[in-house]
């Protein structure tokens, strides 16, 4: 079995949850839903080192529910007419530093984002522990600048960041993710989107997909 | 409650940039595997080239009069620089006004290096 065939055998198992639409996390189920005009990614042989990689970085700090890319680049991408996917995102279910999800007994989601927003002091601390993290992980320095709290709403709250790349003929391309954080089942979920742009990023339309992409989470779990 | 709630923060930022930075991993490999190059060169030099653009280097404290008005007139003329326009919209939380001021001292900064 070649290394390749390995990876993908041991993600097919990722790939049927999925499918199935539902994950249990510590005996809960939680309804997956993948936000519209993304293809849910993993399923796919040309996949296995984006999901190896994923996988391997983040370790225990979380648990991939699905992975999601743009259906139309996520396509060219296997079909290797590309190398790089511009729009693409996660569900993940938070868990401690040992590999266990988190559970908040007895907490609604309204207290679980008023608990996060009171504490968005924290938020540059946390950033730049992982950005240290990141550092061990990936050679060079990356630089990213904290964006901070966007925004919040019933369903969620949702914080991003933003990277400048240049790739090797000096073109910018700037790469903007947003985090959304919600509780559902007493479950800490995120659902992260990224996008890359070629000119100025449109963060409020990233936003507004995000916040999008969350409500349909939501209302599928209540 | 509060220390599980810090966990959360923690783990929701080290997913949100980890997976940016291993995606973009990803395409590197892809572009040096097609071009028979060495990735990790090329994820070093595009990954410094970002510090650079991001950064900045400190002021010298020489008066930059030249580059303000270069900046101003590119704004006034609405030919943004992308990547100071991007730092400057993000730091202004999409305000138009707050934006255009910072986009003068983002670019001011980047002209600095050039």
């Amino acid at each position: 079995m070649s290394v390749r065939t390995l990876f993908f055998a041991l993600f097919a198992i990722v790939a049927i949850d999925a499918q199935a639409a539902t994950v249990t996390l510590l005996g809960r189920p939680i309804e997956v839903v993948i936000p519209n005009g993304y293809c849910e990614a993993g399923n796919h042989p040309a996949d296995a080192e984006m999901v190896r990689r994923t996988r391997e970085g983040i370790g225990n700090s979380n648990q991939i529910i699905v992975l999601f890319a743009d259906c139309k680049e996520l396509e060219d991408f296997r079909k290797d007419k590309r190398t790089m996917i511009d729009n693409y995102g996660q569900m993940l279910a938070q868990q401690t530093p040992k590999g266990q999800i988190l559970s908040f007994k007895g907490v609604s989601r309204a207290e679980y984002i008023q608990k996060i927003s009171d504490r968005s002091s924290y938020f540059p601390e946390a950033f730049k522990k992982a950005e240290a993290r990141a550092k061990e992980f990936i050679p060079g320095n990356p630089s990213i600048e904290n964006l901070g709290l966007l925004s919040t709403d019933s369903n969620g709250l949702y914080f991003g960041l933003l990277m400048v790349l240049s790739n090797d003929t000096g073109k910018l391309r700037t790469v903007v993710g947003v985090s959304g954080m919600t509780l559902v089942k007493e479950r800490s979920i995120s659902i992260n989107l990224y996008q890359v742009y070629k000119k100025t990023p449109d963060l409020r339309g990233l936003l507004t997909r995000q916040q999008s992409a969350m409500a349909n989470f939501v209302r599928s779990n209540n | 409650m509060d220390r599980v709630i810090l966990k959360a923060i923690g783990s929701g930022f080290i997913a949100l940039i980890l997976i940016l930075l291993i995606y973009i991993g990803i395409g590197l490999w892809r572009v040096a595997k097609k071009a028979g190059k060495k990735s990790v060169e090329i994820g070093k030099l595009a990954l410094d080239q970002t510090k650079d653009h991001i950064k900045g280097i400190p002021d010298s404290g020489v008066r930059y009069d030249d580059l303000y008005t270069k900046a101003y007139e590119e704004m006034n003329s609405e030919r943004f620089d992308s990547a100071s326009w991007a730092k400057a919209l993000a730091n202004a939380a999409g305000e138009q006004g707050k934006a255009k001021a910072l986009y003068i001292k983002y670019r001011v900064e980047q002209l600095k290096h050039e």
